[in-house]
């Protein structure tokens, strides 16, 4: 028979924290999933009756104008800003971790787009990319890139493409942060000796460089991609979802449909749809770092 | 080997049992806790009336107005001391919540006696079942001839009335008189003269008009005096009148005289470019009189009805006041009424920044019609049109401005962009 370690009172000292995360985190998760499987709607909620209609919420949510483009847009927002926010993110790091005069200075200067709230951010580019008076368009035609002003919010081509500008200039900051530290902790003697075998920068970059910062990679591309995923602020501000439903994505369909029509069921299955995806992301990432770890 | 197998287990289990017992602790702690936090969230509300309440019948009235809270207040205070039977209480409740709060309210039979709501919830709450129908005492209350007939009718669902208008609103057209002077003329009156000016009136700098198209219930509502003007109605998006009043929108923005950038501008932005001299013209509400003043003290504007097709319309905004289910209804509806004589409402209304739902308040008090901006308001108010009434207004809204917008974008063609609209509302209907 295996032996049980008498630990029990260790266990103790982590229950405050379990039932934290159950109250906080578990409980507001399962209350929304039983609520997508529900037919809950202001009157239902008034009367009390709620019965059990199945996948009943996510068939209509199926249905639901613009569910489909919400999915896509998602997707393409979210990888398109991950993808842009992890690169540039990167060059700055790298740009910074050359300790010049001020380095650390203006890499505090450029946390500042971070710090400002989102709806500032979104009010600040909705107002840059007027079509007029706008200073994108100003300064793309004072330089002779375009010839006719750009319809950045009205074109439903070009909206999503907007949004994402603006959410990569949000992003940058915190991608190029967690980037700096892990090059700061990188140990210095690898590239010592990589310089007395004769490898060249590029030769440093992809076979030093960016190998020993893939465990930071992976968080970095992790966290992006989770916080980019449940954007909210940004569209509802900038463009309210529009034009049409070029800007739609899975949060504001969710909004929309909970706080706007009251269909809180078909709200909670876009909010599960979301979570569901997310969580999915979330064990590839795990197994990921599990298979870094075993190595 | 020192321990048996059974001591063990005894020490087990009692740790299993100290264990249950620390979570039961922990959890009664945190119920305790969220309990505390809930009532803590209920503690923000504010109760009003400190005289005693010893016999008296206790109505309790939510609202979400800050501004005027206090005058509301002092109002209660004074209707609670003019007579013996029926004490008012006021709780605030966020904007926000007030629908969520609603349903819980209702679930649990916890209701409010009075409740005040936009005007367009006034249907949906109806249909929800919260609220109790009032028609046989607005139909034999003397007074109700003197109220304007819109905000009258935006409180009737399925031919019964749920409620009583509170403050009204409507929208009106802000014209710059600098720039209309300028140019050598007068403020537009017609669909024709809209478009001819809007035309000159732009330049490199400046458009002529700016109206909220962007993707949310303003865009229905700057939308829908010139579909009323027109002829037409939420009901019939597929008939020509509602064709022509979107045609004139597009008609507008290709020929340069709108800029694209109102399909993402609420009607803060128009206020904002308006201030700035950007728009000479702008579709927008009384609430925004004060703002202008203020960004831009040198401007001088002007403010007169949205020009018309076949009559001159507006679109209703504002508040309805509402007798919950499960009241006491006789003593809601003596404090309604109440409030709702013209003393009472001209002074709240004022509060509010808004205007009474009364055309004898209206015609009479000196406060609207002598206010060389407020004034403009009056025959803009008659003219004012409800949106709906209809429990699915949030969805008829959202076919009318996707409708919009695909016109707008030359995704759809107007009537393509209609018919379809159509087809969504009629699927409600």
């Amino acid at each position: 028979m295996k032996k049980f370690p008498n630990r029990w009172g260790e266990y103790l000292f982590i229950y405050p924290a379990v039932i934290f995360m159950l109250l906080l985190i578990g409980y507001p998760l399962i209350y929304n999933i039983i609520l997508s499987f529900q037919d809950v709607d202001l009157s239902s909620l008034a009367s009390g009756d709620k019965h059990f209609v199945g996948f009943d919420n996510y068939k209509a949510l199926a249905q639901e104008d613009g569910f489909g483009i919400s999915v896509w847009n998602t997707i393409v927002y979210t990888l398109g800003s991950v993808i842009f926010q992890v690169v540039i993110g990167f060059l700055l790091a790298m740009f910074f971790s050359m300790k010049f005069r001020l380095a650390s200075f203006l890499r505090g200067v450029v946390m500042i787009s971070w710090l400002i709230p989102l709806t500032i951010t979104a009010l600040l580019y909705k107002f840059m990319m007027g079509s007029g008076e706008g200073i994108f368009n100003q300064m793309l035609m004072s330089i002779g890139f375009i010839d006719d002003p750009i319809q950045w919010l009205s074109n439903p081509d070009i909206a999503l493409w907007s949004v994402i500008i603006a959410n990569i200039w949000v992003g940058i900051p915190f991608n190029m942060l967690l980037l700096s530290t892990g090059l700061s902790n990188l140990p210095e003697d690898v590239y010592e000796s990589a310089s007395l075998d004769g490898a060249n920068w590029f030769q440093k970059l992809t076979r030093i460089t960016i190998p020993l910062l893939r465990p930071v990679l992976l968080v970095v591309l992790m966290l992006g991609f989770i916080y980019t995923f449940k954007v909210f602020d940004l569209v509802f501000v900038m463009t309210g979802g529009g034009p049409i439903n070029s800007t739609e994505v899975l949060s504001t369909i969710a909004y929309r449909l909970s706080f706007n029509e009251f269909e809180f069921s078909i709200g909670a299955a876009a909010a599960n749809i979301l979570f569901f995806i997310l969580l999915i992301v979330s064990v590839i990432y795990l197994i990921m770092i599990n298979k870094d770890e075993e190595a | 080997m020192g321990e048996s197998l059974e001591y063990r287990n005894t020490k087990r289990n009692k740790g299993v049992l100290l264990l249950k017992k620390g979570l039961l602790l922990s959890f009664c702690l945190f119920v305790v806790l969220g309990l505390a936090a809930c009532s803590g969230g209920s503690s923000i509300t504010e109760e009003s009336g400190t005289g005693t309440t010893d016999g008296k019948q206790e109505i309790l009235l939510w609202h979400y107005y800050t501004g005027s809270e206090e005058y509301l207040n002092e109002l209660l205070d004074e209707f609670n001391q003019s007579q013996e039977d029926v004490h008012v209480k006021s709780e605030y409740v966020p904007f926000s919540d007030i629908k969520k709060q609603l349903s819980i309210g209702s679930a649990g039979g916890n209701l409010p006696d009075i409740i005040i709501s936009d005007t367009v919830d006034n249907a949906a709450l109806a249909s929800m079942g919260v609220l109790a129908d009032i028609t046989e005492k607005v139909e034999s209350w003397q007074e109700t001839e003197n109220f304007l007939q819109s905000p009258l009718q935006s409180t009737v669902y399925e031919e019964k009335h749920y409620g009583m208008p509170l403050t009204s609103n409507a929208l009106g057209l802000f014209y710059n008189k600098g720039i209309f002077e300028e140019a050598g003329i007068a403020p537009p009156e017609t669909w024709k003269e809209l478009k001819e000016a809007a035309a000159e009136l732009t330049t490199d700098e400046r458009k002529g008009l700016g109206i909220s198209a962007v993707k949310s219930e303003e865009a229905t509502f700057q939308f829908y005096p010139f579909l009323y003007s027109a002829g037409g109605d939420y009901q019939h998006l597929a008939s020509k009148e509602a064709n022509k009043a979107l045609s004139l929108i597009k008609d507008m923005l290709e020929a340069g005289s709108m800029s694209e950038d109102i399909l993402s501008s609420t009607q803060d932005d128009l206020a904002t470019k308006f201030s700035a001299e950007q728009l000479a013209m702008m579709v927008n509400g009384p609430w925004m009189i004060e703002r202008l003043k203020e960004a831009n003290p040198d401007m001088d504007f002007g403010i007169v009805p949205i020009p018309k097709d076949q009559k001159v319309s507006s679109v209703l905004g504002g508040d309805n006041i509402e007798i919950t289910k499960e009241a006491n209804v006789d003593a809601s509806w003596e404090f309604l009424t109440w409030l709702l004589a013209p003393e009472q409402i001209e002074g709240f209304t004022r509060s509010t920044g808004y205007f009474p739902p009364r055309q004898d308040v209206l015609n009479e008090s000196d406060y609207w019609k002598n206010d060389e901006y407020l004034k403009a308001f009056i025959p803009i108010m008659e003219a004012a049109e409800a949106r709906g009434p209809s429990p699915d207004w949030p969805k008829i809204s959202e076919a009318i401005q996707i409708a919009i917008q695909e016109s707008l974008t030359d995704s759809k063609s107007v009537e393509a962009a209609l018919e379809d609209a159509a087809a969504k509302v009629n699927e409600l209907e």
